[in-house]
């Protein structure tokens, strides 16, 4: 806006003088205030920098060389100080990049010695990482752990590293394909959850006595095929995984280690653990890397050592339950016969792993545990009997599109999603709350029309 | 720089289960609170309620007052050509950014307008060897950043590429002996991984695997009974972030008074609903 017909008035000398005094107490103050912001408080205000870099790119525009070589030397001693209050700040990090990139002479080897200074300043926890990048046989990081930091080997990132597959490592498979023209049904199920999508395409296009399931990689290479042909005589057919492959597929969830390389760790290791008998991780360790090897061998003293976890580690108490119910269940899936029966009564389980490596399952007794959901129950698709009598369900979500469920043993109230298991003959629903209403079992006959409800 | 406060509270942990690495954390003072201070809180929170933003205009179902074409377009052009995000026009690529991107466009209905599958590619390839993930490909696991790539995968309906048993294991071991919650290995607790560590295990199903009791206790305990507000750690300076994340963090562990919070967007349960963006599943045990 223009103004007109001011008076321009002569500055004095005391004026300016008081002019002068009062941008240098500006200057104090925003010196004050930036360094404080940056320094005492948080380096990781991205404002600030953004308008710093808006500055700089003015002042590229309007000093010279010289001058600018000087002031952006300035800003990077301005970032060093901040690097020191907290060193791991993004912001800083990438405002000392563009400095960089911006100033007419940068001395990149003197940078490189500043990010070894600060990279010598981080602890053990750095180093790892690095080991891992370059991606060293899990035996040279133990090695390299053993030679750097004596007793350094028992914390949390060397438990992982011991007991870790990199990612990528593990594939989807097709666990188990069948097609039934009764139920006009064709059922897939993976060893691992996956996007669907585009594979339901496929499955659907099958032609009707014929029907291949594909698996494709990233690159378009197949990483499993399965192919199961339906007889005019036959109304079912299917193909499953065999249970070796399963035992590769439980290990493979733990390491991508060979056999041979797991066994030598887990002797080091019992024998670090002799030393430090209540160091956690060792324990830890120990129990994963047995689970690898040999499960079923070490069956005793995985669940003893997890018992011993549980008490000493008692935060995590949950997550040592879930791990040991992983545990119980890849070992009877392992050791499934053919009769298709899995009894799993009194385990102790927190929750049922893997329910998709078993759609063929006809009856499963999983009373007397500590199950609190059911939430993948649909992937028993030809489960005739169930039995959760004496769990702490809250809900039955889950069991519902059940085809073939018969008999049903169960401990909830919550009825109505078992309309859809139209097969279902029996159940039990003794001990429940709802047993105490007066009508209940009128309502229950009404809701299931057909069933034989027992409530007392 | 360290609070005396802080100073005083640190301790090296003489806990031989931890030993090893030595285990920084406080203990809570005896003084601290011990019950959620609802009042409080809320005046606190009424000092800064005149500040509307993007998050403001869906919370009151007011996106309308924004210019959504052009903002969209500005948060596409961000987008790089491997599938990362800038922050701003300066160039830091980093996974915060593609969620911030992500959510953003979602919440506006127009994820379509982004390369969604360069864009998980991208954040798939910052997934390290722990389950966790970084802030750029090889860098090392932050629960932070955890939260971004979670959230994010959630959000573009990829959750199945996490290894949910192995991250939930990676989050859980950062419960401290106090009941808080770190963001990394050999850290201090902080009450803002009450939200970056929950929300992501919330996310793949695992939140009952730590101490819910002891984090509550924690979280509590970083309440000012004079004010109002949260702070990082008892006996800090109060703050509308750490706040935010407190009350956000005390609604995942069920506390009924205060409203369920989504765990990808932040934002209470029945705006997401109402949007219809709940397409993720979660196993809540």
């Amino acid at each position: 806006m223009h103004r007109h017909g001011r008076l321009k008035v002569k500055t004095t000398e005391e004026q300016q003088q008081a002019k002068q005094a009062e941008r240098a107490k500006k200057l104090q103050l925003y010196n004050a205030a930036t360094s404080r912001a940056f320094q005492k408080i948080n380096p990781d205000f991205y404002t600030f920098w953004n308008i710093r870099k808006e500055i700089f790119l003015h002042m590229k525009t309007t000093l010279s060389k010289e001058e600018l070589q000087k002031i952006f030397h300035g800003e990077l001693e301005f970032l060093e100080m901040c690097l020191k209050v907290n060193p791991k700040s993004y912001g800083t990090w990438h405002h000392r990049r563009f400095v960089m990139d911006h100033m007419p002479q940068a001395s990149w080897t003197r940078e490189l010695q500043l990010c070894t200074l600060f990279y010598s300043m981080m602890n053990g926890i750095l180093q790892m990482k690095y080991q891992v990048l370059q991606q060293l046989a899990v035996s040279d990081a133990l090695h390299a752990r053993f030679n750097t930091k004596e007793n350094a080997f028992t914390n949390m990132m060397s438990c992982q590293y011991f007991v870790s597959a990199r990612p990528g490592t593990q594939n989807q498979k097709i666990n188990y394909l069948l097609v039934s023209r009764k139920l006009s049904q064709v059922l897939v199920s993976f060893t691992r959850s996956c996007q669907v999508g585009h594979l339901e395409q496929e499955v659907l296009s099958g032609r009707e006595l014929e029907v291949t399931v594909e698996l494709q990689g990233k690159e378009g290479q197949i990483l499993c095929e399965r192919s199961v042909s339906l007889t005019t005589d036959s109304d079912e057919s299917s193909s499953q995984w065999s249970t070796a492959d399963l035992a590769v597929f439980f290990r493979q969830q733990l390491s991508s280690a060979d056999q041979a390389t797991l066994v030598h760790e887990l002797d080091d290791i019992m024998e670090l653990q002799k030393m430090e008998t209540s160091n956690k991780w060792a324990m830890l360790t120990v129990v994963l890397l047995m689970m690898a090897v040999d499960s079923s061998c070490y069956q005793k003293q995985i669940l003893e050592l997890l018992q011993e976890l549980k008490s000493l580690d008692s935060m995590r108490y949950t997550y040592y339950c879930d791990l040991r119910s992983r545990f119980l269940v890849e070992c009877s899936i392992k050791a499934l016969d053919s009769s298709r029966a899995l009894n799993l009564s009194g385990r102790g389980l927190t929750y049922l792993a893997h329910p998709q490596l078993l759609p063929l399952i006809c009856e499963l007794d999983l009373s007397g545990n500590q199950l609190t959901e059911t939430l993948h129950f649909s992937f028993f698709q030809r489960l005739q009997v169930l039995n959760l009598a004496n769990n702490e369900l809250k809900n039955c979500q889950g069991i519902c599109h059940l085809p073939c469920l018969q008999t049903l043993d169960l401990s909830v109230d919550c009825i109505k999603s078992l309309q859809t298991c139209c097969q279902l003959q029996h159940l039990n629903v003794t001990g429940n709350p709802l047993c105490q209403e007066p009508c209940t079992l009128d309502r229950l006959q009404e809701l299931l029309p057909g069933v034989q409800v027992r409530v007392s | 720089m360290d609070s005396p406060m802080e100073v005083k509270n640190r301790q090296l942990n003489p806990d031989p289960v931890s030993c090893g690495t030595p285990v920084k954390d406080v203990i809570l003072p005896d003084n601290a609170p011990k019950e959620l201070l609802l009042q409080k809180h809320a005046d606190y929170i009424a000092a800064y309620g005149n500040k509307k933003d993007d998050y403001i205009l869906t919370l009151y179902d007011a996106v309308d007052e924004i210019d959504i074409d052009n903002l969209v377009k500005w948060v596409v052009s961000m987008q790089q050509e491997d599938g990362s995000f800038y922050g701003d026009k300066w160039g830091e690529v980093d996974t915060r950014f593609s969620f911030c991107a992500t959510a953003c466009l979602t919440l506006l209905g127009r994820q379509d307008a982004m390369n969604v599958d360069k864009a998980v590619e991208f954040v798939l390839s910052c997934m390290n060897f722990d389950g966790g993930f970084g802030c750029r490909p090889g860098s090392e696991s932050h629960s932070g950043q955890i939260y971004c790539c979670v959230g994010f995968l959630a959000i573009t309906g990829h959750l199945h590429n996490v290894d949910a048993d192995r991250l939930g294991w990676w989050l859980c071991e950062r419960q401290l002996p106090s009941g808080g919650l770190n963001g990394r290995p050999e850290k201090l607790p902080d009450v803002c991984y009450s939200w970056w560590v929950l929300a992501s295990m919330a996310i793949i199903g695992r939140l009952h695997w730590i101490d819910k009791e002891k984090l509550r206790r924690f979280i509590l305990a970083c309440q000012d009974e004079e004010t109002g507000g949260f702070a990082d750690r008892p006996g800090d300076m109060v703050d509308p972030f750490h706040t935010l994340f407190g009350l956000a963090g005390l609604s995942l562990l069920g506390d009924k008074s205060v409203l369920p919070v989504n765990p990808v967007y932040c934002m209470p349960e029945d705006v997401i609903r109402k949007l219809s963006l709940n397409n993720y599943e979660v196993d809540e045990r």
